[in-house]
């Protein structure tokens, strides 16, 4: 028989009257010294000339951290157009990252913010880049044969300034899947999330066209990760 | 009396005080690699009738557990208005994947994997391409796992994703033994006059046990 008891501040553990459990309290992964917890959101700008197999948005992890990525979502406003389309957007891991994409709007490593607690690092070491009129492109990194995840979005035509509700890429991470269960998901429940090493990354990519005629929308863009000494 | 304390450095584990909780981290299940990976079908002709749009199967010694199966549909014309259902349905004594109407996903090296230091896959999965696919000689149990319905529109709507089928902490998830897998099918027939891709998700893990 053993009683567990807290060596810092003499709190014993508790066990529930009724089915005889442990308490637990689930805490963040943890991240080792150094690291940090981050969520940013991002929006392009109006873009108009996004085609099949356009990159609107890019993350790398350059550093010897490793990051865990927690959600991925993807909104969009449709401001403009004359054409109903369905269109796809789909998320593809990027491998060997040797040079970071050059066009569109960065966030840059110097550039603090985002991070959800005070008490760790203070600047994020990923990029994110998302684009400003165009797609973006200049990214040395190879991407998967296939995606990893893919959503479906519709652009209203002639009807302008249409929100497109955001999806998730990771509805169980998320805990925003639709089945029995979903609301319990979260990393490391049950399901394994997306982790980068070094020089790895993904990209967002529109794998159909949302730009049909007079088409155009404004992308955005929340990503939750973590960066750990290691997982 | 107990402290707990970390076999691998001197970390105590701390109770909370007010709730006298123990504190944990989940981890994720002890895998030799874990994966994702999005299909898509080509243009599924009007009328197709009912039968297989994505295909999985495990061929390892150890087991596949799949943890979601998800279906959208990127509607390309319209259709006369319909609905259409898919469903996940579990394949045994798969001795021979599909063929025709089938393109095999690639699945070598690196891809699909959510933490490149992971083994490569032992699956073997692909999608339909313009009408069903067919080929495998697996056997598919009498009822479905799971399924979704969806609205065939006469004006061009995408159709979000929709999970087919999930696991959590609380479910068993389907686990996958040599040579088993399962199917995504559309198990009513398209409307006239339409087009669509199918797009399907799936998210598993691989292990030596489970």
């Amino acid at each position: 028989m053993a009683i567990i008891r807290d060596l810092h501040d003499d709190t014993y553990l508790a066990v529930d009257n009724s089915f005889k459990a442990i308490r637990g309290s689930v805490r963040p992964p943890d991240i080792g010294s150094g690291g940090g917890y981050y969520r940013r959101s991002l929006a392009s700008g109006t873009l108009a000339t996004l085609t099949n197999g356009s990159m609107f948005y890019a993350f790398r992890n350059p550093v010897a951290a490793t990051v865990i990525i927690q959600n991925i979502s993807v909104g969009f406003r449709a401001i403009a157009g004359n054409t109903t389309i369905s269109f796809i957007v789909s998320l593809y891991a990027t491998r060997s990252y040797t040079a970071t994409e050059t066009a569109g709007v960065a966030t840059a490593p110097t550039l603090k913010g985002g991070m959800m607690t005070q008490t760790r690092a203070t600047q994020l070491n990923s990029f994110l880049r998302i684009s400003n009129t165009g797609p973006i492109s200049g990214g040395t990194g190879t991407n998967d044969s296939q995606p990893l995840a893919s959503l479906i979005f519709n652009h209203p035509g002639a009807i302008s300034n249409v929100g497109l509700s955001s999806q998730t890429f990771f509805p169980q991470l998320s805990g925003t899947s639709t089945k029995p269960g979903g609301g319990l998901g979260g990393i490391g429940t049950h399901v394994f999330p997306l982790v980068l090493a070094q020089n790895e990354g993904f990209r967002i990519y529109t794998d159909t066209t949302p730009n049909i005629g007079t088409n155009t929308v404004v992308a955005y863009v929340d990503v939750d990760w973590c960066e750990a000494s290691s997982f | 009396m107990a402290q707990i304390q970390s076999g691998a450095s001197a970390d105590v584990m701390t109770v909370d005080p007010s709730f006298k909780a123990a504190r944990v981290t989940i981890r994720p299940p002890e895998v030799t690699g874990a994966y994702r990976i999005a299909l898509r079908t080509g243009t599924i002709a009007a009328a197709t009738a009912a039968g297989i749009m994505g295909a999985f199967r495990y061929t390892g010694t150890g087991v596949a557990v799949i943890t979601s199966v998800r279906v959208g549909l990127n509607v390309l014309s319209g259709y006369t208005q319909g609905s259409i259902i898919f469903s996940a349905w579990i394949t045994r004594s798969y001795t021979a994947t599909e063929t025709t109407n089938y393109t095999a996903a690639t699945l070598t090296g690196n891809n699909a994997k959510l933490r490149t230091s992971h083994a490569t896959t032992s699956a073997v999965c692909g999608a339909a391409t313009t009408a069903g696919c067919s080929g495998g000689t697996g056997t598919d149990d009498s009822l479905a796992i799971g399924s979704a319905t969806f609205n065939l529109p006469a004006t061009i709507v995408g159709q979000p994703v929709q999970d087919l089928w999930t696991s959590s902490i609380q479910t068993y998830p389907l686990v996958l033994g040599q040579n088993e897998g399962f199917r995504i099918r559309n198990d009513t027939a398209f409307a006239a006059t339409g087009t669509a891709n199918v797009v399907m998700m799936i998210e598993w893990f691989e292990a030596t046990a489970y």
